[in-house]
């Protein structure tokens, strides 16, 4: 299945090299954000609300500066006289950076301790009194459009209620018309829970402004520098730090998953402060201001499908309500409010669907930015997968049955979805055959069968999704008006070893490694000899960054092409060296030889040398490519998973026995890493699916805003993930590869969720909300009165 | 505040310094003795990003005070490595790609020593277990729990486990 | 972040007794651990701080009290507490409704309090917020019995060995099912 067409020496595409950036990793030299400490660097802490709505009525900064070591406290009136007390968002809301006056949810910065250590700092931002006026917040985004709620926003002009906006998509006269005149309706209310990607290293930064040279150096965790670089331009260009004068770095990033995406205020506090006091300011979250700041999902959905009794799905349609909190802080392409969760008409054919969305201000953090996932695709995923389970119950079918009835067939690509997207290519039969074989299905099925004999709970679950990454083309996509292309700078040294930039940066995905065997693929240079580094922009290519699977498609495209323009400039040097037409040379990777004369040949790094020391008259001399690859269309993985739970009948402990996910994302670059990806995706998958919430009460506050409260997946909790590939080539990317790494992460929660309904299915459960807990099932098993039902019978 | 003089011995150094009651051993070891490798993941003692050895056994180092490792023997990831090379856990999780992002590697490296002095020859389930106090966001454990039977079959003298990834197929 | 708790128990005292001491707000006030009166503004309300802990956190609240009511024909008193945080970890509420009965044996009295929590402690307490509450009715309880008996009391806050019997009670629990 996955084949190398260069030798391993060279270590090109489809070779499991092992990784470089690893040998920092294991000996403890990776450089963090909190391992950056420069002379005379001062440290800031952020006081916080503890309340989700309410007035400041007072802050008393002597409260504060009386701490040994505190030098200063930093207000949002303090940062309304230069205009810097708010700031765009992505999603071209407002977001503050410091209140003037109001808080608008629990955990929001207040002001800023700066201090000459950590400790002083922390003691500063304990000792700081502020007085509020608590008002009762918004929190039930259901109630947040009520007569009686106040209005959040009265800032923004012409703002009557809390809705932030309205979105639809599809044709909803066809679908009305399709929906009353099919012959099943099925439909179903699900919460897709706020969740925080949680990454072991939380966020932060070091700002460095430089007075004399009116320079700013921000050293930060971020996964788009170059966006970042040109937000803060725009933020505080007004002040003097314009484009040229603000060098962004990122370093290593522990773990990003999109939570490293936004422009949070506390790197603005930092570099206000940094500009006012002239040292380098460090800010660095703790983790329950991590976990109580940002989030990603929280979308109410109601998803419904018709379709014929005998199985054949007509139209769908969805409703969804967003939670954004108190400001739209998503960072969606400019065009796409809710992301790309049209692509929720899922991997089926049928002609009619439609979707709309309502976002609501609530006090909650603002956020949406995805959990290791494309812009919303999760959210789309979990719905059609469940809601195809569902309408497989109620016609009475297996639901792999269902799913090959209506998969799009492999010949019908490039497919036009009823909501307007250009799948380029799949075979999704492939897939579930290879699922389904893998964990012998029917074996399992017939097992099930005799266990609810028994009145034992096992269930198996499917998932059989279609993503949509790597945006994205231009004519569609843009972040505040940024095109979403990507970059790849490489340059050959005479020795024939290479260096190359990219506008994307890893946050432990690997690019070092496999971006060198995109080239090396191309080019026939070891990957080995090739350098790869990004997170720098004063020295990588523009780009819009890491983060919705968009590296491969974008970055590694441009790297591809790059490569080739390479290579087409070593085939010109080629013919000049042997003296031959152009036409008669034949490339085999690593160098062109003279058709019917292989002995007849340069390799390339005797090409490399002759373009610094021996290149013909008229040619530039040097070996260097650059290119921004704006992709002509989105690449669309898929993936078949199975996954099989035995749930306890009197604690209702949920245990996953199997779980085979089959991921389709065209060609692979290293295996091993791909794999990788996947496994962890997948334990980011079934965390939300069983173990991940972020709770508010009643009154606003976050419930669990610690790792002891929320609970991420340990090793005992995370299954042995069995994963495969099949390989449908994207037809319009440069090396046919489509992205990896949020794949499972959206794929494993209707997988799991499917099978831990399938498992109840006795009671007459046809759906739950995901996270599904042993406390979740006996809940509702009671509510429907069933907890004493003798299930037996019903086998 | 009241400063103590603390004497200990990190990766077979000796190191002195004055540190408040109430300064935290990573702290002290990440800002005092400059070895940045050990990571601060949570307040709560629940990600085991911090985890060293002290005097052998592994401890999470933000839930330890610095006064309380007064004359103990601590080692860092950046004690692993000997004059002869990487420790037989480093080459495991590079060789079965037991990392991704990095930042939980070191706590999970050192939890894993102590596991496999303990216990040489683990099951996969001893190993799950033996590393459930430590959280690892990226790579979903199946190739942590691959790294470290990689490193014990290396400890115990064996021939080590394939490295390829294995696909179904 | 709300706990309700409701506490029912019956005292060989006359009901004049108890609710003489029920409808005095500074001998009420010293029964509820970690609360104390630390200054009366007029016959309704009052200055006082209660400290509170959840765990690893300790929240100490300066706040005022009112009677909201004191119905001495119905013998039922209404007390309402709230305070901030003096860290300004958040904020604090506590309602306590009092009904005291004339039985045979004595009296029979109603306490039913609802805590309401805003802040760090109702994020990092949220698991603990119904045992802590449910340990303080009963140490308050306590108090007020020994009290009407005329019998020394503690009211400080017995937050360590709170969470002490909050674990014996698990095991407890355990025995008893076992048995």
């Amino acid at each position: 299945m996955i084949q190398c067409k260069t030798s391993k020496e060279i270590g090109g595409m489809g070779h499991s090299v092992k990784r470089k950036e690893d040998d920092r990793f294991v000996q403890g030299k990776g450089k963090y954000i909190d391992d950056i400490n420069l002379p005379g660097m001062l440290f800031m802490d952020i006081k916080r609300s503890p309340y989700a709505y309410a007035k400041i009525t007072n802050i008393d900064k002597d409260s504060a500066m009386a701490v040994e070591g505190v030098l200063a406290v930093v207000t949002g009136k303090d940062l309304e006289q230069y205009n810097l007390h708010w700031m765009p968002t992505l999603m071209s809301d407002t977001q503050m950076v410091l209140p003037v006056d109001t808080v608008m949810h629990q955990s929001q910065e207040v002001a800023a301790i700066i201090a000459t250590s950590r400790e002083a700092a922390r003691d500063g931002r304990e000792a700081l009194q502020v007085d509020y006026d608590v008002m009762k917040p918004v929190v039930d985004p259901f109630k947040a459009l009520d007569d009686d709620a106040p209005l959040l926003r009265p800032d923004k002009e012409g703002q009557k209620d809390n809705q932030a906006w309205h979105w639809e998509v599809g044709d909803r006269e066809a679908t009305e018309k399709a929906f009353s005149e099919a012959e099943v309706v099925v439909k179903e209310k699900m919460h897709i829970p706020r969740i925080h990607v949680a990454s072991i290293e939380t966020c932060g930064c070091v700002a460095d402004y430089d007075k004399v040279e009116n320079h700013l150096t921000m050293h930060m965790t971020t996964q788009a520098p170059h966006a970042i670089r040109t937000v803060i331009a725009l933020v505080a260009g007004h002040v003097g730090l314009t484009e040229e004068k603000v060098r962004v770095i990122a370093h290593d990033i522990g773990g990003g998953f999109g939570g490293k995406v936004p422009v949070f205020p506390g790197y603005v506090v930092a570099i206000a402060a940094s500009f006012l006091i002239g040292k380098p300011v460090k800010w660095i979250e703790d983790r329950s201001d991590n976990l109580t700041n940002g989030f990603a999902r929280d979308y109410h959905i109601e998803a419904e499908m018709a379709g014929t009794k005998d199985g054949k799905i007509q139209a769908t349609r969805m409703k969804v309500l967003a939670d954004h909190g108190y400001t739209d802080g998503a960072a969606n392409p400019s065009k796409f409010p809710t992301g790309m969760f049209s692509i929720g008409t899922g991997s089926y054919d049928y002609p009619t669907a439609f979707m709309e969305a309502d976002a609501i201000y609530t006090n909650k953090p603002p956020g949406g930015v995805a959990y290791r996932c494309s812009f919303r695709v999760t959210e789309a995923v979990h719905a059609i997968e469940r809601i195809t389970d569902r309408y497989a119950l109620e016609v009475g079918k297996d639901p792999a049955d269902v799913r090959f009835q209506n998969f799009i067939k492999k010949d019908q690509f490039p497919y036009q979805s009823p909501t307007g997207w250009e799948y380029d290519s799949g075979d999704y039969h492939a897939g579930l055959e290879l699922a389904l074989k893998t964990v012998e299905y029917d074996k399992l099925r017939a097992e099930q069968a005799e266990k609810r004999k028994k009145g034992e709970l096992m269930g198996i679950g499917l998932s059989t999704f279609t993503e949509i990454v790597g945006a994205g083309p231009s004519k569609d996509f843009d972040i505040l008006g940024i095109k979403m292309f990507d970059s790849a700078e490489i340059r050959v040294h005479p020795t024939g070893k290479a260096i190359a930039r990219f506008g994307t940066k890893s946050q432990g995905q690997g690019h070092e490694t496999t971006y060198a065997q995109i080239i090396a693929e191309e080019l026939g240079i070891p990957s080995k000899d090739i350098l790869i580094e990004e997170g720098d922009t004063d020295t990588a290519p523009y780009g819009l960054g890491t983060y919705a699977s968009r590296s491969t498609p974008t970055a590694g495209a441009a790297a591809a092409i790059a490569a080739r323009k390479l290579r087409d400039k070593a085939k010109k040097l080629a013919a000049y060296l042997l003296e031959v037409s152009e036409d008669d040379l034949e490339w085999e990777p690593g160098k062109w030889f003279v058709k019917g004369a292989p002995e007849k040949a340069k390799t390339i790094q005797e090409l490399v040398f002759a373009a610094y020391t021996n290149h013909p008259q008229g040619m530039e001399a040097g070996f260097e490519a650059t290119h921004y690859y704006d992709p002509p269309n989105l690449t669309f993985p898929s993936g078949a998973y199975i996954c099989v739970v035995d749930i306890d009948p009197d604690t209702f402990e949920i245990k996953v026995r199997r779980f085979v996910a089959i991921d389709d994302a065209g060609h692979i670059i290293n295996p091993m890493v791909a794999q990788g990806q996947v496994h962890g995706g997948l334990t980011q998958g079934l965390a939300p699916a069983m173990y991940e919430e972020i709770i508010y009460d009643e009154d606003g506050n976050a419930l669990n805003g610690t790792l002891m409260d929320y609970l991420v997946p340990t090793a005992v909790e995370s299954p042995s993930w069995e994963t495969g590939h099949t390989v449908t080539p994207s037809p319009h990317h440069p090396i046919g590869a489509k992205g990896i790494g949020e794949s499972p992460t959206v794929g494993a929660p209707p997988a799991i969720a499917n099978a831990i309904v399938d498992a109840l299915k006795p009671y007459g459960i046809t759906h739950m909300d995901i996270p599904i807990t042993p406390a979740k099932i006996f809940e509702k098993l009671k509510e429907m009165g069933v907890l004493d039902k003798d299930i037996t019978a019903e086998a | 505040m009241m400063k103590k003089q603390i004497t200990l011995k990190i990766n077979g150094e000796e190191f002195s310094g004055e540190v408040e009651p109430r300064t935290l051993l990573v702290h002290f070891i990440r800002e005092q003795v400059k070895l940045t490798g050990t990571h601060i993941g949570c307040d709560t003692s629940s990600c085991g990003a911090c985890t060293i050895l002290i005097n052998g056994k592994s401890a999470k180092s933000c839930t330890v005070l610095a006064v309380q490792a007064d004359g103990k023997e601590i080692t860092t990831v950046e004690g692993l490595a000997t004059a002869e090379g990487v420790h037989p856990i480093q080459e495991g999780f590079k060789e079965n790609h037991g990392l991704h992002c990095g930042f939980c590697t070191a706590g999970m490296m050192l939890r894993a020593v102590e596991l496999l002095e303990k216990n040489p020859n683990p099951s996969e389930e001893d190993i799950r277990w033996g590393i459930s106090g430590n959280l690892c966001r990226c790579t979903g454990y199946n190739n942590i729990v691959k790294a470290i039977q990689y490193a014990g079959a290396k400890m115990r003298g064996e021939e080590t486990p394939s490295t390829e990834p294995v696909f179904v197929e | 972040m709300e706990a309700k708790i409701t506490k029912q128990f019956s005292i060989e005292e006359p009901i004049d007794k108890v609710w003489s001491v029920m409808s005095n707000p500074v001998e009420i006030s010293e029964c509820v651990p970690g609360a104390s009166i630390t200054e009366e503004i007029d016959d309704k309300n009052f200055k006082g701080e209660v400290t509170l802990k959840f765990g690893p956190v300790k929240a100490k609240y300066d706040g005022q009290i009112t009677i909201m009511e004191n119905d001495t024909s119905n013998y039922k008193l209404v007390l309402n507490g709230k305070g901030l945080d003096s860290k300004g970890k958040g904020s604090a509420e506590m309602t306590m409704t009092g009904v005291a009965k004339s039985t045979d044996a004595g009296t029979e009295v109603d306490f039913d309090m609802v805590v309401n929590i805003k802040g760090t402690l109702a994020q990092f307490g949220s698991r603990l917020i119904n045992d802590v509450s449910a340990q303080l009715m009963n140490q308050f309880v306590d108090n007020f019995k020994k009290l009407l008996a005329g019998l020394e009391f503690d009211s400080e806050l017995k937050a360590g060995s709170m969470m002490g019997s909050m674990v014996k009670g698990l095991f407890k629990k355990k025995d008893k099912s076992e048995a």
